[in-house]
């Protein structure tokens, strides 16, 4: 487990331990969890992609992994105010961010919190979704 | 971000912009602080809107009402109705569901208050259930498919005129000042109405065929705390605005640097004062001109070139100084005409010059602003007072005028009502006479106005009859 603990934001829907072991998590474990969880690296790849936002935005796991979240799988958030966002967090070891976006999911727009988080230690990052 | 607007009016033009603009894309992204919405998921958000049209059965030309406040509703509901080539008569989200559906001879009106033929959004930025949808209003007036956009003039200086708007002006508007406005990677607060031409057109499409990141104010430019902190925090590079909102930023703390730090923006909509323009020289914001009737733009000035009453040059018409001394343009930017619930559009001469009724002076750096001919009047005697010239002649011959305005109450005299800037002594009873030559046997009052107390219309224009009240007189005669 990091030795992060980490200060949950207002409005957070993610447990703290989830963040905490993000780096440990596994498939099952996410594909347990009710809101979207994408690890993902530093330039953005897919690592692990869960069956919720599998579901939610028409995608499958082993097709997104390996792509770019930012760029391939969800080109709407490659923007200043999201992907910008998380590339900042990465320069600087330090990303904890919780922000109201719109996805299109199931062909209409919905209205999501998103959070993007990176373990300092573990250099773990996540993009985790959930719908309002 | 910038991209070719199509020339063809055949078909209609906003399908290939909005489809290469908005489908699929991460930009025109915007924020409107609670809640973020990218162009894709705006472009999701129409699909819905346009099939809820089309079950209803609108056709082009087909009028609906628009009384959304700027929100990722109102640009689905702007997005499908462009698409389907409906007709949109904007109005402000306070105006009664009835007022506009009669105004508009609308077949419905979309707005989040209840009433018949409203169409209220659900979820997120959805239309009613297709199942459920209201049935529409029968129409009095022919459908008109070139009109785009039904726009009640402001009614400031005159009666307020319901304006129809074409795609072919709105876009000759957006091609001509673009290239101008340096809005690659812009980053745009958002303050202005968008119910209105200059917010409409040349913030909000203008901004969506940038593809700019648009934050919106939520406080629509009325709190100046609130527009430094949006500006420094979200990087903000440029604003368009009006002068009343400039003062604002002016007065307050870090105002001025915030307006320094962006690299563009324009303000219009009323000419900038002695002390305004001051406080805009050595920012890169630019003077701005138009009217509704020109879709709305006329003129632009350089960036940062700023004196009183300074409009720009002619950008995308041409234009003319009528005998009159009023400028008057001509070109694809001018109104289809003029829409009447009772009669229907009222279709003008393409071709023609459209009179502004504004009085400029040209010199080689463009237009200065002269005054309203709107805002003459006539003395019991019969004698016409152009008030907008001889204000001209009196801010030029009272040294330290920062504000002046020439009215009457009863026809029978002649008031001044002036304020000066910091430092200055309001001018003489006498020194004002003795400028109004064969005029100054009607001096009535003459009510100085501490500096900053001018009252202004929202945009920021003098406002006239305010200032009488606040003088304590009341216009009991009419204009000439």
């Amino acid at each position: 487990m990091s030795a992060v603990a980490t200060r949950p934001l207002a409005g957070q829907f993610a447990p703290p331990e989830i963040l905490e072991r993000a780096h440990l998590a596994n498939r099952a474990q996410v594909d347990s969890l009710d809101f979207g969880f994408v690890k993902v690296d530093d330039t953005g790849k897919i690592l692990l992609y869960n069956r919720y936002e599998g579901e939610m935005g028409g995608n499958n796991a082993a097709i997104c992994e390996g792509k770019n979240f930012f760029t391939e799988v969800a080109p709407c958030t490659n923007n200043a105010l999201f992907f910008g966002q998380f590339k900042k967090g990465i320069a600087a070891n330090n990303l904890n961010l919780l922000f109201p976006y719109t996805f299109t999911y199931k062909l209409k727009p919905t209205n999501v919190k998103v959070h993007m988080f990176r373990d300092p230690e573990t250099k773990t990052n996540v993009v985790l979704v959930k719908t309002t | 971000m910038s991209m070719n607007l199509p020339k063809d009016s055949a078909t209609n033009p906003w399908h290939e912009i909005l489809h290469a603009r908005l489908r699929g894309s991460p930009y025109p992204l915007f924020d409107f602080q609670d809640h973020i919405i990218p162009a894709a998921s705006i472009w999701t958000g129409s699909r819905e809107w346009v099939t809820a049209f089309r079950k209803a059965s609108l056709q082009p030309g087909d009028r609906i009402a628009l009384l959304l406040p700027p929100s990722s509703t109102f640009l689905a509901v702007l997005t499908a109705a462009l698409w389907e080539g409906l007709s949109i008569a904007l109005y402000s989200p306070d105006t009664a569901t009835d007022a506009a559906l009669l105004a508009s001879d609308a077949r419905l009106v979309v707005s989040h208050s209840r009433g018949q033929f409203v169409w209220n959004p659900t979820a997120s930025t959805s239309p009613p259930l297709l199942e459920h949808l209201p049935p529409l209003r029968s129409a009095v007036t022919l459908p008109q498919p070139d009109a785009r956009f039904l726009l009640r003039t402001s009614g400031t200086s005159g009666s307020s005129r319901t304006v129809a708007l074409s795609d072919a002006g709105i876009l000759s508007v957006i091609r001509s000042h673009l290239p101008l406005l340096d809005m690659d990677d812009a980053v745009v607060l958002s303050v202005l109405p968008w119910h209105h031409s200059f917010g409409l057109v040349l913030d909000l499409l203008a901004s969506v065929v940038a593809g700019a990141l648009v934050c919106r104010d939520p406080l629509g430019g009325r709190n100046a705390a609130q527009m430094i902190n949006l500006i420094a925090r979200h990087g903000v590079t440029h604003l368009n605005t009006v002068p009343r909102t400039i003062s604002l930023l002016l007065a307050a703390d870090g105002g001025r640097s915030a307006l320094e730090s962006l690299r563009g923006g324009t303000v219009g909509g009323a000419p900038a004062s002695v002390s305004i323009a001051a406080g805009l020289a050595g920012t890169r914001l630019r003077s701005g001109y138009g009217q509704t009737e020109a879709s709305p733009g006329i003129a632009l000035g350089p960036p940062g070139v700023w004196t009183a009453g300074y409009l720009g040059h002619a950008v995308g018409c041409e234009t003319k100084i009528t005998s009159g001394g009023t400028l008057a343009f001509r070109g694809e930017n001018a109104c289809l005409g003029y829409f009447s619930p009772q009669t229907g559009l009222d279709r003008c001469d393409p071709g023609r010059w459209v009179d502004t009724r504004d009085y400029v002076e040209v010199s080689e750096g463009g237009f200065h602003f002269c005054g309203r001919a709107d805002d003459s009047f006539k003395l019991a005697n019969g004698r016409v007072v152009d008030a907008a010239l001889l204000e001209t002649q009196l801010r030029r011959e009272l040294p330290g005028t920062d504000e002046l305005m020439v009215f009457t109450d009863d026809g029978e005299r002649l008031h001044v009502a002036v304020s000066t800037l910091p430092g200055w002594a309001p001018p003489s009873r006498a020194d004002v006479a003795s400028l109004l030559g064969h005029l100054s046997v009607y001096l009535g009052g003459l009510f100085p106005v501490a500096p900053g107390r001018f009252d202004r219309t929202p945009k920021g224009a003098i406002d006239r009859r305010r200032i009488m009240e606040s003088v304590g007189l009341h216009a009991n005669h009419r204009a000439a």
